[in-house]
């Protein structure tokens, strides 16, 4: 397609998304949610991907720009970048929407009025942007780009909240209080996997990376969620968009697999079957207490570096 | 559930990573409302694999509608009763998402609690008409293992209603399931021996594969369990089901033979003018067009000479589908219901045997490298 037509057919697309989106009604310009669009184009499409220059995007079928653009939240990411802007009516609909469920996400999570109306307030707080960088307010709704729902985001980002601040408390948790709540510490100088009764343990462990290795992510994810989080069935279900049955019968397969799969490798290393199955019916989570993982586990979230491109893009770009 | 060793437990903790960077909310978000990409989840998804703050983060996103169903599930389950009534009580107050859960559903108009209550008095007075109405039908699934018998009989199960159906005591289920039983078991065998469910009216796997979880007892190496000492090499004869309850999740032995079978099934399919989008289950033997399950019945009578409807092949590709189909959830016979479903393209059938012959032919690597495991 030349690239005049493609220009004015992605004019054209624009102005209907915009229209679709109703940014018009928060004082957003047309060109503005354009820039809106590109900047999440270029973020999850492809670095040169552009709604209206074609000249940008000729790397990228314009259909694929289309139904990528079709298919974003728009109503709800011109709300978003409105309140972020500090449109005063997106702020009225925002409050009216989201306000009361933000308290019950808040009760959702935490499961305690006090903690959830403390959590609750931050994350309004991180919403409105309350602080500010070269005097300009950094909103987290900046980050807010329209793929999943505006509530379903709301969510999550509460839930990232939360997870951050329970392990900041669990950091400054005493010794004496995890000691009361069972944790028990490895002795000094101790080496995980060098435990005297464990001497097939580094075969054991080789063969079950291996088998573990064979799987696919989705898999791994299965088990871990199950295994290791104690997640429920419908958990992972809803998680995976499964039906509960499902995941149970691919926990099972699973299950069946890897010990199958363990076992041959430890034959493989040179075991006999009745040396496999003894040593990988040994309980190892007993022998061996693999703080280094739980630490790693633990470990300190970085901020998203995606999200502060996005917020340095949008406040280049804000109103 | 099948316990796994705790090493396992142990390796999948070890894998988690140091200092990795988290993907955003904005990708969780999508990813729980099934809206990535394939590679973006496929991406994702290798993340959330060894990293417990993003699981976290995940099931705590999730809408209180999955949690609402988690508590159905977890009867029994692993959520203690702690949490379960923690989750009931904050989704109570949750008026607004509650409201949305009949939305969601497309009943906007059962938001009116009085309404809902109409809604389940209506279905149970739908669920006791069928009930009613067609009382043998539930006890179908159950002939092979209520009566071994009927599964060695040569008659089809088509004949058999139809000879149980002329009988004059057929007034209950029961007598009914009795009449049908005493019918084939009086028919004379001409030829081979056949399983029932080896026929066209295979069992009604709703039956099976629908029922919740929590209410299959299971051992713990079910697939040992379930293995064949047939040594012929035959494809299909992983499960006889005329001795054994039909299971759903049976995982027969795999042989050539059921490599063989996908590969035929595939060049039966090979075409989308060939497919029948409308599959019932009924294969018959003058069709032109096939069904993922016609087509998977056809070649397996064409390489073995027999079917079997739990043979290795046909299950391997029910597993398939539950991990592939979007909508598995939905399904109550995954071949057919994959097959019909309209979001299932002919390029996904294409796909479909793709990965149904890798995952036999690395099943029979696997049995050749490791016999008797």
């Amino acid at each position: 397609m030349p690239k005049s037509n493609r220009s004015n057919d992605g004019a054209g697309t624009a102005a209907a998304l915009f229209e679709r989106s109703g940014a018009a009604a928060y004082g957003m310009t047309a060109e503005r949610f354009a820039a809106i669009l590109d900047e999440i184009l270029r973020k999850y499409v492809s670095p040169g991907a552009s709604l209206i220059s074609a000249a940008h995007s000729s790397s990228v079928p314009a259909e694929q720009i289309t139904g990528f653009c079709a298919g974003l939240r728009l109503e709800e990411l011109a709300l978003a970048r409105a309140c972020a802007a500090g449109n005063e009516r997106a702020w009225q609909d925002f409050i009216s929407r989201y306000r009361q469920k933000l308290h019950s996400m808040a009760l959702h999570i935490t499961r305690d009025g006090a903690h959830a109306a403390d959590l609750a307030d931050s994350l309004f707080a991180d919403l409105y942007g309350v602080n500010a960088r070269d005097g300009v307010r950094q909103s987290k709704l900046m980050s807010y780009t329209g793929r999943g729902s505006l509530e379903g985001w709301l969510r999550t980002v509460m839930a990232q909240e939360f997870i951050n601040r329970y392990r900041k408390q669990k950091r400054t948790v005493s010794l004496e209080e995890q000691t009361d709540e069972g944790v028990q510490f490895a002795a000094a100088g101790t080496d995980p996997g060098s435990t005297p009764d464990s001497a097939s343990q580094p075969q054991l462990e080789a063969a079950t990376d291996r088998a573990l290795a064979e799987l696919s992510a989705e898999d791994r994810f299965t088990l871990a969620a199950y295994y290791l989080d104690g997640r429920t069935l419908a958990e992972i279900a809803g998680m995976l968009g499964l039906h509960e049955s499902s995941v149970s019968r691919r926990l099972d397969r699973l299950a069946t697999g890897l010990r199958k799969r363990i076992l041959a490798g430890l034959r493989a290393l040179g075991m006999s079957h009745a040396q496999a199955t003894e040593a990988l019916e040994t309980d190892v989570r007993d022998m061996q207490l693999n703080l280094r993982s739980r630490l790693m586990q633990d470990s300190g979230t970085k901020t998203f570096p995606d999200s502060r491109q996005i917020r340095d893009a949008g406040d280049r770009s804000t109103d | 559930m099948t316990e796994v060793p705790k090493i396992i437990v142990n390796r999948l903790r070890a894998g988690l990573p140091d200092q990795a960077a988290h993907p955003e909310a904005d990708l969780l978000t999508s990813f729980v409302e099934q809206r990535l990409s394939a590679t973006e989840r496929e991406s994702l998804i290798e993340h959330l694999a060894l990293c417990g703050d993003c699981r976290e983060t995940i099931v705590l996103a999730l809408p209180a509608v999955e949690v609402l169903s988690g508590l159905e599930a977890n009867v029994g389950g692993r959520v203690p009763a702690k949490s379960v009534s923690a989750n009931l009580s904050a989704n109570l107050e949750e008026a607004g998402t509650a409201t949305s859960i009949w939305i969601r559903l497309g009943f906007p108009e059962l938001v009116w609690p009085s309404l809902r209550w109409a809604a389940l008095a209506a279905g149970v007075v739908v669920a006791a008409s069928v009930l009613l109405l067609h009382p043998g039908r539930l006890n179908q699934a159950r002939v092979p293992a209520a009566n071994p018998q009927i599964g060695t009989g040569s008659a089809s199960a088509t004949s058999a209603s139809a000879v149980a159906a002329s009988l004059p005591i057929a007034a209950s289920p029961n007598n009914q399931l009795e009449a049908a039983t005493k019918a084939v078991a009086a028919v004379p065998e001409p030829g081979p021996k056949k399983t029932l469910i080896a026929r066209n009216d295979s069992p009604d796997e709703s039956l099976t594969d629908g029922a919740p979880p929590i209410q299959k007892a299971k051992p713990a190496l079910p697939a040992a369990a379930l293995k064949t000492n047939d040594s012929s090499g035959n494809a299909s004869s992983g499960i006889d089901s005329s001795d054994k309850d039909d299971d759903s999740d049976a995982r027969p032995l795999v042989t050539k033979a059921d490599v063989q079978i996908v590969q035929r099934a595939s060049e039966i399919l090979s075409s989308e003018s060939k497919w029948n989008r409308s599959d019932t289950r009924k294969c018959l033997p003058d069709a032109r067009t096939y069904s993922l399950y016609c087509a998977l019945q056809k070649a397996t009578g064409e390489v073995t000479g027999k079917f079997d409807h739990r043979g290795a092949a046909m299950q391997e590709a029910r597993f398939v589908i539950d991990d592939i189909a979007p909508n598995a959830k939905n399904y109550n016979h995954r071949l057919m219901d994959y097959n019909n479903d309209s979001t299932t393209t002919f390029p996904d059938v294409q796909k479909f045997f793709g990965l149904l012959e890798d995952r036999i032919s690395k099943r029979l690597g696997e049995e050749i490298q490791n016999p008797g495991k």
